[in-house]
């Protein structure tokens, strides 16, 4: 049976190969703090990590993963305790929430590799996932007063 | 009033500070339940007070506030706990929200809760604060009768009763924990209850962390995709090759009973947004799973009908709007003066053409619900608008009792007014309904473009009757406007219109025009046109062939865009200064001065929502005044190749005025395209109650309008919305972002909504700076299709 490592968990999962990853998070493991925004990977809402790689869950078949490290939301942090989930309260980021996990692994993935980004890096990092609350404002404040404090080597 | 305060606990010795209290055996007040450990033992569990029903207090000293209107982004339930935790006198660190079940019972008591229109806190702001204050006499009262002091004597502070004479005090939790309350507020209590004075405020005004935010950044927020219950099945939609007017003929479903596992069957159904909006067939294939009900869904075959009349496109839709300004006579919904009588004699004219694009809400949560029947009741979990109202719709399409129809309130992953439209919660309950097992239905990205309620096009003829015989006073020579404009409503109905002899008259004369909910808003502007007549033409071709919705901000966004260019064009063709034309024809005449502060005889002011107008057209100059000043308006400090350009609005309208300018700053690359560098916006919500959420939302609105301006169009083609997903319906991205240079302002009474009234402030201040860089007067939306400007 093959199995799915999810958030340093291992799932047994009964759905067919080529079943995107996203719906098997969410309606199989019931992860459902990975959204589903427009199944094309074209908004970044059902991002996670795939061994510590930001990805688009819809994007991608079960089968590709079965040996790989996922990371949904629910496992960056036991709590709010991660410093991007930290610092997305600080700046009251979320209105209506619905893509700020999406924003948030893809933030932490990017600082993970940058962790001195520019402005212009932000943006560019974060050009793919959308917010129809349009907050990116705080969006990007709270990556810039992450990536400047020394909370950067927890991300 | 219902009062009776019993007093289980006795009184025997008071000492300073509320651990000194002792009680003689203090028989705990609450109600005894069985003790399943030692069932010869009860448990004793306290009673909650719930004085209204609004807010429950626990002996925990937790107090609960139950928010009816829906979340949907603008965190309104901290608002809402903030103005009780005011009144009531709460420790703000002990409040908490929650989000209650609707049924019949539940609205008995609470009424209709709809969430719309930017106007919870408006609403809510007196009721709220009312209730509390109340509830703040009977814990002041319960506190000194369980000291022995005089309640005159007593003061309450952070969920405390002091007794200032003797010095010594109890906390709501001991209170409630010693006594039992049996109150409930009546509502002649309500009206002659004394609230605190402004200058007394510590929680409202405060900018406090959201208490919804932290579950939005751990995935631990449900949202109405993420319900589930046990043994439910899926529905895929798979729809008409027509928005609207289609209907099925046969369903074939051969292939995907035999290949796809988990398949069920696919149901004929009929269904719609709201009652009156326009009805359409959709087959519903369900599965076991929402991965094998869209496969099946690839392989079922449904034969449609297509009327040829349904088969109409984005041009079809713009001839007729402008047929219908230009041949029909329309319906008045505002007349000032004789602007008839002006243009008969004019001279000269000043005519200008306007056009907006639809609009989707675009949400990034698509609709979806789940309906399961418990014991003959159907239970909907679903983020929608209105639950109360929804329980009629669910009834009248199931054929059942209202008492049968229980909606359980989910999160929204945004709506926009996309989710006051609840065709998917029909088609969930009819499924249920028909296999006897909980369904929930899903839209796609795909299905909730074919499916949406987009924002309608629109068409605007505005003209101005210029007479320079005797006047020199520029915003004295405009004899006349008349704004002629053609769109369709978000849902059926009458809206109220009005005739003034004279802009000088306070009262005038109401009447109602059908067809016009949120498209004539804003079109009722607060300008000192001596004479003014404002024609709306429904477009009903337009609602026949899509059924159009309430889209953020509703028809402010073209309202207000024609009307705030046209005063541009106007103090461009007059050489005055744009924003000089506007102060002078804002001095608050008549009806533009707004309700009275005070009433003739008393020097008190009037609170309550019916004063959220106080000062009106002399509020828009203000915050005119103060977002040109901050922006700099007209400085030579300003690099070459930009401009600024103003605008004004009071969104949603006279009911909801947010009064707001902003100044836009552009600047022209090399291929001529056009930036903005800086918006800013000066609005005055009279009073927030939340400055940090009134930014938020202030923020979200002005990128929204930025938005709409420059990219957001769908496109009907052959009676079906174009765009399918985020690849051809373009919205902004995190990408060139102005900076946004935002000013509360809080010169009112009582406060206005603030979740889209700025939105509409947008696309006029940007072409109006575009005309002031290059001359060019961009008179349709989206600007796309204009740029780049050669």
């Amino acid at each position: 049976m093959p199995k799915l490592n999810v958030n340093n968990k291992s799932y047994v999962v009964n759905a067919d190969p080529d079943t995107p990853l996203l719906w098997v998070l969410r309606e199989e493991l019931r992860l459902t703090g990975t959204k589903f925004g427009c199944g094309g990977g074209h908004c970044g809402a059902c991002t996670v990590h795939v061994n510590g790689e930001a990805v688009r869950s819809c994007q991608l078949r079960i089968d590709d993963v079965y040996d790989s490290y996922i990371t949904t939301i629910e496992g960056l942090s036991p709590g709010v305790d991660h410093p991007l989930q930290r610092a997305w309260i600080e700046h009251q980021v979320p209105q209506c929430g619905y893509c700020q996990s999406g924003q948030i692994m893809q933030a932490a993935a990017f600082l993970r590799r940058n962790a001195n980004p520019t402005d212009e890096e932000i943006e560019s990092a974060m050009r793919g996932n959308l917010c129809r609350c349009m907050t990116y404002h705080r969006i990007n404040l709270a990556i810039k007063s992450v990536a400047d404090s020394s909370d950067i080597q927890d991300v | 009033m219902k009062s009776e305060i019993s007093r289980r606990g006795f009184l025997i010795s008071s000492t300073v500070g509320a651990t000194g209290l002792l009680f003689a055996r203090p028989s705990i007040a609450g109600t005894t339940v069985v003790n399943l450990l030692d069932p010869g033992s009860p448990l004793v569990i306290p009673e909650n007070f719930t004085p209204s029903v609004w807010f429950t207090m626990q002996s925990s000293g937790f107090t609960n506030v139950h928010i009816f209107k829906q979340e949907i982004g603008q965190h309104v339930g901290t608002a809402f706990a903030q103005i009780v935790a005011e009144e009531l006198e709460l420790d703000w660190d002990k409040v908490a929200i929650d989000y209650p079940s609707m049924d019949i019972e539940v609205r008995g008591e609470t009424g209709q809760q709809n969430t719309g229109g930017s106007m919870s806190v408006i609403q809510n702001f007196t009721p709220l604060a009312q209730a509390a204050a109340v509830a703040r006499g009977f814990l002041r009262d319960a506190g000194a009768d369980l000291m022995g002091s005089a309640p005159e004597d007593c003061i309450v502070k952070a969920g405390k009763v002091i007794d200032t004479l003797y010095e010594q005090e109890i906390s709501y939790a001991e209170i409630l924990s010693q006594t039992s309350l049996n109150l409930e507020i009546q509502p002649e209590e309500l009206a002659s209850v004394q609230l605190k004075a402004r200058a007394d405020y510590k929680i409202i005004g405060q900018s406090v962390p959201h208490l919804d935010i932290p579950e939005k950044v751990n995935g631990k927020a449900r949202y109405g995709l993420d319900s589930y219950v046990p043994n439910m099945v899926y529905g895929k939609v798979s729809l008409a090759p027509t928005r609207l007017g289609s209907s099925i003929l046969s369903i074939k479903d051969q292939s995907a009973r035999e290949e796809i596992p988990g398949y069920i069957r696919t149901l004929s159904l009929n269904t719609e947004g709201m009652p009156g909006t326009g009805r359409t067939d959709v087959a519903l294939v369900m599965a076991e799973s929402f991965p094998a009900a869209m496969k099946a869904e690839k392989l079922v075959d449904v034969e449609w009908e297509v009327p040829e009349s349904q088969l109409v496109s984005d041009a079809d839709l713009y001839t007729e709007a402008r047929r219908l300004i230009n041949e029909e006579k329309g319906e008045s919904f505002l007349e000032v003066g004789d602007s008839a009588a002006e243009f008969k004699n004019a001279v000269e004219v000043v005519e200008a053409t306007y056009q907006t694009a639809m609009i989707e809400h675009a949400a990034l949560e698509p609709r979806s619900a789940l309906v399961q029947n418990i014991d003959g009741r159907y239970h909907v979990y679903a983020g929608v608008h209105s639950p109360s109202r929804l329980i009629d719709q669910i009834s009248a399409e199931l054929r059942i009792d209202p008492s049968q129809v229980v909606c359980h309130p989910m999160l929204m992953g945004g709506s926009f007014g996309d989710k006051i439209y609840t065709d998917q919660v029909v088609l969930a309950a009819q499924a249920c309904q028909v296999l006897g097992r909980p369904v929930k239905v899903i839209l796609t990205r795909e299905d909730q473009f074919n499916i949406g309620h987009p924002k309608p096009i629109s068409q605007h003829t505005l003209r101005a009757a210029i007479d320079r015989s005797q006047m020199t006073l520029p915003a004295k020579q405009i004899a006349a406007v008349t704004h002629d404009f053609a769109s369709a409503p978000g849902s059926p109905g009458p809206v109220g219109a009005s005739v003034y002899r004279s802009v000088l008259d306070i009262e005038g004369e109401s009447r109602a025009i059908q067809q016009g909910r949120g498209v004539v808003s804003g079109s009722d502007h607060w300008y000192d046109f001596e004479n003014l007549s404002v024609n709306y033409h429904f477009h009903e071709m337009m609602a026949r062939i899509v059924p159009v919705g309430f889209v953020r901000t509703v028809g402010n966004f073209f309202t207000v865009y024609a009307v705030e260019s046209f005063i541009d064009e106007l103090a461009h063709h007059l050489e005055t200064d744009p924003l000089d034309l506007r102060l002078s024809l804002l001095r608050g005449k008549g009806r533009n001065r707004g309700v009275e502060a005070r009433s003739k005889d008393s020097d008190e002011l009037i609170h309550g929502q019916g004063q959220v107008t106080v000062g009106g057209g002399q509020r828009l100059a203000n915050v005119l005044k103060i977002a040109a000043g901050q922006a700099n308006y007209g400085s030579p400090l300003l690099p070459r190749n930009c401009a600024q350009g103003v605008s004004i609005a009071a969104a949603e309208g006279r009911w909801n005025p947010t009064f707001a300018a902003c100044v836009a700053d552009v600047e022209s690359t090399s291929g001529g395209d056009i930036r903005v560098r800086k918006l800013t916006v000066a609005a005055d919500v009279g009073l927030a109650v939340n400055p940090d959420g009134v930014r938020s939302q202030i923020e979200g609105s002005l990128m929204w309008g930025l938005s709409s301006t420059f990219y957001e169009e769908t496109v009907l083609e052959n009676g079906r919305l174009k765009e399918t997903n985020f690849d051809a319906y373009k919205w902004q991205r995190n990408q060139d972002l102005p900076e946004l240079d935002i000013h509360i302002v809080e010169n009112g009474v009582h406060p206005s909504g603030s979740g889209e009234n700025t939105l509409s402030l947008v696309a006029p201040a940007v072409c109006n700076a575009i005309q002031a860089l290059t001359g060019k007067r961009l008179r349709s939306l989206p600007l796309k299709h204009h740029l780049p400007l050669v």
